[in-house]
């Protein structure tokens, strides 16, 4: 019983009769592509456009922190050229300084020397 | 065009699916030819409305010219096709407001009986009783039946345990003995 309608539910199935509209369905999978491709081409070129306006849009962003970059690597460089100086011309006038000192006591020794 | 027609008609299907995979428009053409009758067939049964039908067989054979460079091998194609469109089906059928068994109303509208002749009643009285399974018990039942594919290959195919493949079936034909002798 159950073999005799599993096999008539298969035959009945199996011998389902085909669609007879082919070509009008040929042709609507054919308009179906074509859109499909058309959508394909839509999406590309909008890809394509939208990368470009980011690049435009961006680009002076870009530049701006370019610049700013470049700006605060310049004034970095000037100031620690300005340190450079600045910490030599103090240690000139500290060494200096203290040579003076040294050249003062040694002029007072032979002073106190001679008067002695 | 028509030249061109006849003598795609003339290849074998692995070369005609060999052109069309490097995107050669009048092999894919001939390709949903030759193939068209049995995907719409089988989405027929699969939901039950000959209009939802070719909508989803349309929408299989345009997934198909997206993807063929992606097929492995030509001699596959008649699988892979019948793949995507049970893909596309299930897709269909996940969404809740649509999954419902169709209104029998309705689907006698749509069904074109000889007069007097015993085959199409039977026919209308099994179409009938598979538009009342849920998507996924007729899904299993038309695979096994009219594709004649083994339960482990419906698992492979849909994703679902073999269990619920078999359990499917089991549930599915029961339910369509029980009401085919209710109509009686």
């Amino acid at each position: 019983m159950q073999d005799e309608f599993d096999g008539r539910l298969a035959h009945l199935l199996a011998t389902d009769p085909e669609p007879e509209d082919a070509d009008e369905f040929v042709e609507r999978v054919r308009r179906g592509v074509a859109r499909c491709r058309r959508a394909r081409r839509f999406w590309a070129i909008g890809a394509a456009l939208g990368l470009a306006a980011a690049v435009i849009a961006l680009t002076p962003f870009a530049t701006a922190f370019a610049v700013v970059v470049a700006e605060a690597s310049f004034a970095f460089a000037v100031a620690a050229v300005r340190v450079v100086f600045l910490s030599g011309a103090a240690g000139a006038a500290f060494f200096g300084a203290l040579g003076l000192v040294f050249l003062l006591l040694t002029f007072c020794r032979q002073i106190l020397r001679a008067e002695l | 065009m028509s030249t061109a027609r006849s003598r795609m008609s003339t290849l074998a299907e692995a070369d005609v699916v060999a052109l069309a995979c490097i995107g050669d428009d009048q092999a894919f053409e001939e390709l949903v030819r030759r193939r068209q009758a049995a995907m719409r067939r089988l989405l027929r049964q699969l939901c039950g409305d000959r209009a939802l039908a070719d909508d989803l067989a349309q929408e299989t054979f345009v997934r198909a010219w997206r993807k063929i460079r992606q097929l492995n091998s030509a001699l596959m194609f008649g699988a892979w096709l019948r793949k995507i469109a049970i893909r596309t089906w299930l897709q269909y059928a996940r969404r809740p407001q649509r999954a419902r068994a169709f209104d029998c109303d309705v689907y006698e509208l749509d069904l074109a009986i000889p007069d007097g002749a015993d085959a199409a009643l039977d026919r209308m009285d099994l179409e009938r009783a598979l538009a009342r399974l849920p998507p996924t018990e007729r899904t299993c039942v038309v695979l096994s039946f009219a594709e004649g594919m083994s339960h482990g290959e419906i698992a492979a195919l849909t994703g679902w345990p073999l269990g619920t493949v078999k359990s499917n079936i089991f549930r599915g034909v029961a339910q369509m003995r029980a009401s085919l002798e209710n109509s009686r």
